[in-house]
């Protein structure tokens, strides 16, 4: 869901026209495995990074104005959301147990008749928790997660500061990431809201979301012909 | 903040204080903020009170085993290198530290302990040698295979369907990592300008074994050695903060006491361990000699009555034959 939302947003700040299409095979048709993908002519590329490489190559970029040190920076700040906000909502969402129950393993398996959404459910939450286990997560608890997330946020807004975006006038690459996630935890109903109040309590990021959805959702969502479950899935951040 | 913690860490070797970027970054930090630490160095993680390295062991609350964690409560004891940053330079610190683990770090155990070359020639020969009998057989290979899977984790199950193809990509990544952390130190002393702060602390860790040390497979180091300002800045840190290559400087008395400790207990134990293994070999043998016969004791009435025709049976045998 965050990187859905994370290339859509670039893609839209590139102005370039985007169709969702949601699908349950996602992950089998992607060439990384990894979800989501964009499938331009015959190409099919997945994965933040490499969309804005293929973009770039194509002529668009985002970045070209930025000097040496603010790229570095960038993606530096890039990393962060990467290390510490995905990583905290995969935890969240796989390793809560009250969380795994009530929400994602029914979501993740809704496509697929019994046993084979129990099955794949599991498999799944196994290969995450390996992967934490690897990274040093699996001994943290929830209030060290939601302390971490909380750390990030504070980076992230002071980088912000009073700017309307991250590197003054211009979007990058950075906003767009920033925003998948942070649209991401903002709207997601979760069994707690520990998670959207710990980003709720900085003012910059709460109202830099919102002037990216003003900004580059309002307008596509009439162009948008996805699917019915795709409109629906949109939820807005003005209430 | 009274007592002298202890801080167990992976042996010097390189002309570093310690080959292990994880032990090599807090020594780094403690450096930094002149934390009073009996530092021991050891050649296997099993010396280590927690049984990994490296590990902080505290009066009050145990023993710390994660780098990030010992860092904290360093912190937490007064001994912060990041007092004088703004917020925002706390914030790039966290935002590069993020980059670093992402992109650089696990393509620097790539290169020391999966690259097949390096890890044969370079990283498991040093090992090896280090690591006290009867270890050296079975812990570095066992090192291999953690460090094997932990990367396999990372980087998803792509790893191994097309290796070389995603390790170009990750080796392209971690080149232009060093290159955009070349751009953002430019020719400044340290990264927030004239005092270390902890971000010095983690990229010299990281740098530091990659510069230093002798690989034969190279391509990440030759890209670090073309960017003069980062190897100036890791010789310098070297000279400032470790000046005698390695070891301890001598000014310094708890840490010549842990230093001199540590090698002190290397030596005794070696030593004890040859006699006892030359000892156990005897002993292997003279027991095998008396069970099966070779070798009797003849005292005259002393000792079992059966034992004394056998042994005359069997000398008796021998000689006929």
């Amino acid at each position: 869901m965050p990187k859905s939302q994370a290339i859509q947003a670039f893609l839209q700040m590139c102005n370039l026209p985007v169709r969702v299409v949601c699908r349950a095979n996602a992950e089998y048709m992607s060439p990384s495995g990894k979800v989501p993908f964009i499938h331009v002519g015959n190409q099919v590329v997945s994965e933040l990074g490499p969309i804005v490489q293929f973009v770039k190559a194509k002529g668009h970029s985002l970045s070209d104005g930025l000097d040496e040190v603010q790229k570095a920076e960038m993606k530096a700040y890039m990393e962060l959301v990467n290390n510490m906000l995905l990583t905290a909502e995969l935890y969240l969402q796989w390793c809560d147990d009250v969380t795994v129950e009530e929400i994602t393993h029914p979501r993740y398996g809704s496509p697929y008749p019994w046993p084979l959404n129990r099955i794949l459910a599991y498999q799944k939450q196994w290969e995450i928790r390996r992967k934490m286990k690897a990274i040093g997560w699996a001994g943290k608890s929830l209030e060290q997660v939601l302390e971490d997330v909380d750390q990030c946020c504070q980076a992230l807004s002071q980088r912000l500061g009073t700017q309307p975006y991250f590197f003054n006038k211009q979007p990058t690459e950075l906003d767009a990431l920033v925003f998948g996630h942070l649209f991401t935890i903002l709207t997601t109903q979760l069994t707690t809201d520990e998670l959207s109040e710990k980003v709720k309590n900085y003012g910059n990021l709460t109202a830099f979301c919102r002037r990216i959805e003003q900004q580059y959702f309002e307008g596509h969502d009439k162009d948008n012909s996805g699917t019915a479950a795709a409109r629906s899935a949109k939820r807005s951040l003005l209430r | 903040m009274a007592a002298p913690m202890e801080l167990f860490c992976w042996a010097g070797g390189w002309g570093l204080p310690s080959v292990d970027p994880d032990c090599l970054a807090v020594l780094t930090y403690a450096r930094f903020t002149g934390a009073p630490l009996k530092v021991h160095r050891v050649s296997s993680p099993w010396r280590s009170p927690s049984g990994r390295l490296p590990a902080l062991k505290t009066r009050d609350e145990g023993t710390i085993s994660k780098t990030q964690q010992i860092i904290t409560h360093l912190r937490k004891q007064k001994y912060n290198a990041d007092y004088d940053l703004s917020a925002t330079q706390g914030a790039d610190t966290l935002a590069f530290v993020s980059l670093l683990e992402e992109k650089l770090l696990p393509v620097l155990i790539h290169t020391f302990w999966v690259d097949a070359k390096n890890y044969v020639e370079h990283t498991r020969k040093w090992y090896a040698e280090t690591i006290p009998f009867p270890l050296n057989f079975f812990l570095p290979n066992c090192m291999h295979k953690q460090h094997v899977e932990r990367l396999q984790l990372m980087w998803g199950d792509g790893y191994m369907e097309d290796e070389e193809k995603l390790e170009k990509e990750l080796y392209r990544d971690a080149r232009e990592c060093l290159t955009l952390l070349s751009q953002r130190l430019g020719s400044q002393k340290f990264f927030f300008g004239d005092s270390p702060a902890s971000l010095d602390a983690f990229v010299f860790s990281r740098l530091a074994p990659l510069l230093k040390a002798k690989l034969p497979n190279g391509k990440l180091q030759q890209h670090l050695k073309s960017l003069q300002n980062l190897c100036n800045y890791c010789t310098s840190i070297l000279s400032l903060y470790f000046p005698w290559d390695g070891g301890d400087p001598p000014t310094s008395a708890p840490r010549v006491g842990g230093a001199e400790g540590g090698d002190a207990e290397e030596d005794p134990h070696k030593r004890r361990n040859q006699l006892l293994s030359v000892l156990v070999g005897l002993a292997a043998m003279l027991g095998y000699a008396f069970l099966s016969g070779i070798v009797s004791i003849q005292r005259g009435a002393v000792g079992p009555a059966g034992r004394q025709p056998i042994a005359l049976e069997e000398e008796e045998e021998e000689e006929e034959e």
